[in-house]
């Protein structure tokens, strides 16, 4: 039985990549999970083999997994990719992962897809879109998913519901629980304008399974105003970390990933971000003991 | 300009449509922003919609450079990365798995006019794509030496193999091999000008690449194709100089033979 069949602990992972197996293998501290993207670990014609399995059966040997999905395209309007719902079944099937996770975005139509999480308006319409996606996914995989919160660079004029009370929507009506990217919060809030204290506070934290953490680039738009690009290629920002300690406090502690995926620094340090995570999460459990002393 | 009856009108359509909307301009720098995309103002923001278009070409074409490095050597970062560009908008991925794109990229380079002086460009993608299949491909179990040293002589004829779905045969009329070796270490000796038939192979966890003697990948092939030993010899002798026995050596060797039957029997 794989190890990846716990259930992910409040504790930091991060976002594995392969240049980092030994030194994961070696001395992991302070990590205690893994997150793979799904989509890399699904073969050709007569499945998957070679370097890349023989590396994730001995990471699921070891670690919690948690399978993270790029390509189901669920907030899209078209079909769910059957195939592709499949091959999802047949990896989470064997891997028996401790979660597994996907977006509020969309990335296929009309048989291309766009290696690109895409945004779409929040409406009567999609929500319901949405949500007869998750519960296909739900009932093909037999499992609960986690749906993640996108980081956003522009505005829908017809969207009628804000994004936090759209994923609450989406989690009541399909039982999924919610990925939080608290990165993805920052950037959305610096590039749409909105308040991220105020996001935190109206999104169902009760329902989040995991945290997300990543870097961001810096830009500006057509009218100078800041516009942060979602491009985990950097450190986190401190003002994520302040973000992260808010959710935390009111949250409660839970399982912490650190996602890179460009500039991948070498595992050393990484680790020093998962460490600062770490005390992230034992700050937050420390405030929550001490509140429960209290109120008993 | 888009009178605002139009836009108003279409506001509604839009949110089932936003992907069909979205995607045009995605693909196509050139065409129209669609309605209803805009700042925290409700003012019209391109350079926000560029930032998808940016990181959906940037992704593609950073897939192509990661899966074609000898090629990207051969042709330098600036025509590669135009090159790129080009089949990433004529050929994006057709599904989610990133690691398996590129598939028509070697198909992509034929069409080029303006590659015409590196005629052996596209050999070289196809084989930095087989390399990138093998590399992925399912495990097998290989037969030992000793399954074919226990075949009755004259059985030999009939006997029909399958192969290991990581082992690939490519027949190419370019010093492929030399090619791709010295784009991606210069240090090593420059091409000579020879045909080249490469075996790719999986003996453990990363791709081999061996070279064929004369006849050898005539004879593969008609195995490959399931056609018995007999009359692979017989498409192997058509060239001067073949000889089975290193064939069979290598093969074994590179655990790339998984099955052996005799014929009439299921291999």
């Amino acid at each position: 039985m794989p190890h990846s069949t716990r259930t992910l602990p409040d504790a930091p992972g991060v976002g594995y990549k392969p240049q980092h197996f030994t030194a994961l293998l070696d001395d992991p501290a302070p990590v205690a999970w893994l997150e793979i993207h799904a989509e890399n670990y699904m073969g050709g014609p007569g499945g998957l083999g070679g370097r890349p399995l023989a590396q994730l059966r001995a990471l699921a040997e070891r670690f919690p997994i948690s399978a993270h999905g790029v390509g189901l395209s669920i907030g899209g309007p078209a079909p769910l990719d059957r195939d592709h719902l499949d091959r999802l079944s047949d990896l989470l099937g064997w891997l028996a992962p401790a979660s597994f996770s996907e977006h509020l975005a969309w990335s296929t139509h009309d048989g291309a897809y766009f290696n690109d999480l895409l945004p779409l308006p929040y409406t009567a319409a999609t929500l319901a879109c949405v949500c007869d996606h998750i519960d296909q996914v739900q009932d093909h995989l037999g499992r609960r998913m986690l749906l993640e919160n996108p980081s956003s660079y522009l505005a829908f004029e017809q969207s009628t519901w804000s994004e936090p009370e759209f994923l609450s929507e989406i989690a009541h009506r399909t039982g999924c629980g919610l990925l939080l990217d608290v990165n993805n919060v920052f950037v959305s809030a610096t590039n749409l304008d909105f308040s991220a204290q105020d996001y935190i506070a109206s999104f169902a934290l009760a329902e989040v399974g995991e945290i997300h953490l990543a870097g961001h680039a810096k830009d500006s738009d057509d009218h100078g105003a800041p516009l942060l690009i979602d491009d985990h290629g950097s450190p986190v920002a401190d003002p994520v970390w302040a973000l992260l300690d808010l959710v935390l406090d009111s949250a409660g502690p839970r399982p912490l990933l650190i996602e890179r995926d460009n500039d991948v620094p070498p595992w050393a340090d990484l680790a020093v971000e998962a460490a600062r995570a770490g005390a992230a999460l034992a700050r937050a459990e420390e405030r929550t003991s001490t509140a429960e002393r209290i109120l008993a | 300009m888009t009178p605002p009856f139009v836009s108003k009108t279409s506001a509604p359509s839009f949110t089932s449509s936003f992907a069909p909307a979205l995607s045009r301009p995605l693909m196509d720098p050139g065409g129209p922003a669609p309605d209803g995309l805009t700042d925290a103002q409700g003012r019209a923001a391109p350079r926000r919609l560029a930032v998808y278009r940016n990181n959906v070409v940037h992704g593609l074409k950073q897939a192509l450079s990661a899966g074609f490095p000898a090629c990207h050597a051969l042709l330098g970062a600036e025509n590669f990365d135009r090159l790129a560009s080009v089949y990433a908008r004529e050929h994006p991925p057709s599904d989610p798995r990133m690691p398996l794109y590129g598939a028509r990229f070697s198909a992509f380079l034929v069409t080029r006019p303006d590659l015409a002086h590196m005629p052996w460009l596209p050999d070289v993608a196809r084989l930095e794509y087989s390399l990138r299949l093998s590399y992925r491909a399912a495990d097998s179990v290989p037969i030992q030496a000793s399954c074919l040293q226990s075949l009755p002589p004259e059985a030999l004829g009939r006997v029909r193999f399958t192969f290991a779905s990581a082992l690939r045969l490519l027949r190419s009329p370019w010093p492929l091999r030399q090619i791709h070796r010295h784009a991606l270490n210069p240090s090593t000796p420059p091409p000579r000008p020879e045909a080249e038939d490469l075996l790719i192979t999986r003996p453990a966890l990363d791709p081999r690449i061996d070279l064929l003697s004369p006849g050898g990948a005539a004879c593969l092939a008609a195995l490959m194709r399931g056609q018995p030993l007999g009359s692979a010899i017989d498409a192997g002798a058509a060239y001067r100089g073949f000889e089975l026995e290193p064939l069979l050596t290598l093969l074994l060797s590179a655990a790339a033979i998984t099955g052996v039957a005799i014929s009439g029997d299921r291999p």
